[in-house]
């Protein structure tokens, strides 16, 4: 019987990274190479698992440490093991043999990036954080300016684009509507003796 | 213009058409990769638990649920899978379903399971009865012990006519991470945009007929109507429009209007002192502003005043147009008069024995000079029997 860790190792062991083909709709073909590039950009040997969150309380492999440690366990290989929901919130790395700055790396992410960052920018900025020296201090600071009550602003999504075209939409509407109505109002009232002269007879 | 606006709505709605028929075919496609790999699985057992639901069932179920399907009778495939709103189907059994059949291209009862343990199935083309007894799946008795029940449910049913249930609705393609075309904010623009501009309009219009309705009311509460003159009103306008004669005569020593100028104000003067009813008082007025505008514009013969409102001021042209109470024909009017609309154009009013009539229409002087202009001092004389 093949479980969770099982599979993910094996593929973990021809390709540093896996990418669950269970949601599609989180990580497209084009999101999974940007995913893979970032991941080439780590300094050790990074082994990157995007799974599905099924949110199951049955799932024994439900948190993300353990699934590390046995896909290290099942690997026997020394560098960085990052697993991550395919939202992309929540990036869990631990490391094995190697001494970098991984946790403070991580956690920046929860600070610095809103909601609906998605897995590529939030892998993006993992490895930024690691490769810029500076992964504390950034995390000091996101973490600081967080408790000041600071929050990243959202990404714009396709949703929001269509929420402006309609409420351009709605305020134009009004906004002809009520030049027509002014037009139509001006000119009952301001239309020439001439014409109007003819018409009374 | 109309037809240039029915043409780009059929632009807009060509549009959103062919960016419907894209949406669903990339969805159709990007199906691709589980699935693949689930039929595959199923080509070689009936039964395929994905690792990442491996928990739902060991080892020792597997075999069991894959003996008894053998035992069947029936073709039956059961799948353990996660469905979530990120895969292909949405999260949607009934459409993980119709997809798995459509890439195995197999008949067969096809069951999924899926992260919670819930249940789902789907019959394709088997020669049984498909309804099940809803409860035999819903039980609170254990995944392996349901997927039994419903198995042993399916080998029991009574034989029916192979059927194929109808397709499943397609989950929304997620547009998240697109960006939408021009033509689908044109769409959504154009959604939002006509029926508000109907609407607007439907609720602004008799806003407006409203509002000048309720505005005209108030400001004629306020100020009074300005197109009625009453008699207090009349004899202090006509007491200041002589005076202010008398002074614009005092400055006017060579002007080429002095005598016209005089002519008024003397008839003027002396109207004032004999009559006193409202038509006569407004004479007075008309005289004193035709000396002034004599006065003003350095002739002897100075323009005729508005046959509206004399006091809007003086016609330098005629229009053929209709008073009440007035022939049909060419009549001196000011400029704003000119372009009022016909309702705007309603001649002053002066309260005779307690009623309201057009200034035209007094009686007694204004019967000899409406309507005479050139000797209209002299005229004023006359009718007050002055030679």
């Amino acid at each position: 019987m093949v479980t969770k860790a099982d599979y993910i190792a094996g593929q973990l062991a021809h390709d540093p990274v896996f990418i669950s083909d269970h949601v599609p709709r989180d990580v497209s073909p084009e999101d999974a190479e940007r995913i893979r590039a970032a991941v080439r950009g780590m300094p050790v040997p990074t082994y990157l698992a995007v799974v599905a969150d099924t949110q199951a309380e049955d799932d024994p492999l439900k948190s993300p440490t353990a699934l590390i440690a046995l896909l290290h366990d099942k690997l026997q290989r020394p560098g960085v093991y990052v697993v991550m929901p395919s939202n992309g919130i929540g990036v869990d790395a631990q490391q094995f043999g190697t001494n970098l700055p991984i946790g403070p790396a991580a956690d920046e992410i929860i600070y610095s990036q809103p909601y609906n960052a998605g897995p590529v920018r939030a892998i993006q900025r993992f490895v930024d954080n690691i490769r810029s020296g500076r992964a504390q201090q950034r995390y000091d600071e996101a973490h600081a300016r967080s408790k000041s009550g600071w929050e990243p602003k959202p990404y714009r999504e396709a949703r929001d684009t269509i929420d402006d075209a309609q409420q351009a939409g709605a305020i134009s509407g009004l906004v002809v509507a009520a030049l027509g109505v002014a037009f139509v109002a001006w000119r009952s009232r301001r239309r020439p003796a001439r014409t109007r002269g003819k018409r009374v007879r | 213009m109309r037809r240039a606006g029915v043409s780009r709505s059929l632009a807009v709605g060509l549009l959103a058409l062919s960016l419907l028929a894209s949406v669903a075919s990339a969805g159709a496609t990007s199906a691709a990769d589980r699935l693949d790999r689930i039929a595959a699985a199923l080509r070689r057992s009936p039964v395929f638990v994905d690792p990442d639901v491996s928990y739902l069932l060991d080892a020792r179920d597997r075999a069991a649920l894959g003996k008894q399907i053998g035992a069947a009778g029936i073709p039956m495939y059961l799948v353990g899978v996660p469905l979530l709103s990120e895969d292909e189907s949405g999260g949607e059994a009934d459409y993980f379903l119709y997809l798995l059949h459509q890439r195995l291209g197999r008949p067969g009862v096809y069951l999924v399971a899926d992260q919670r343990g819930d249940l789902d199935w789907t019959s394709y083309q088997v020669p049984r009865k498909a309804s099940l007894d809803f409860d035999t799946a819903h039980g609170d008795t254990s995944l392996p012990r349901c997927l039994h029940d419903v198995i042993d449910a399916f080998a029991r049913a009574p034989s029916a006519a192979p059927s194929t249930p109808q397709t499943p609705a397609a989950p929304e393609p997620d547009g998240r991470h697109q960006r939408p075309s021009a033509g689908r904010l044109a769409g959504e623009f154009a959604k939002v945009f006509f029926p508000v501009l109907i609407v607007s309009a439907l609720v602004l219009w008799p806003l407006w007929l409203i509002g000048r309705l309720v505005f005209g009311g108030v400001r004629r509460a306020v100020r009074g109507d300005s197109r009625t003159l009453g008699r207090r009103r009349l004899r202090r306008r006509a007491a200041a429009e002589l005076t202010r004669l008398a002074e614009a005569l005092g400055h006017a020593s060579d002007d080429r209007g002095r005598g016209r100028a005089t002519a008024d104000y003397d008839a003027a003067r002396l109207l004032y002192d004999e009559k006193s009813d409202p038509g006569s008082l407004f004479g007075v007025i008309v005289l004193a502003l035709d000396g002034q505008d004599a006065l003003r514009a350095d002739t002897a013969t100075p323009d005729p005043r508005c046959m509206v409102d004399p006091l809007h001021g003086p016609a330098p042209g005629t229009v053929r147009v209709w008073l009440p109470g007035l022939p049909d024909r060419r009549l001196p009017l000011c400029e704003a008069c000119r372009q009022a609309a016909k309702e705007e154009r309603r001649p002053l009013m002066l309260i005779i024995d307690g009623e309201k009539r057009p200034y035209y229409q007094a009686p007694g002087l204004w019967e000899r000079i409406r309507g005479r202009h050139a000797s209209l001092p002299e005229d004023v004389l006359e009718y007050l029997g002055v030679e």
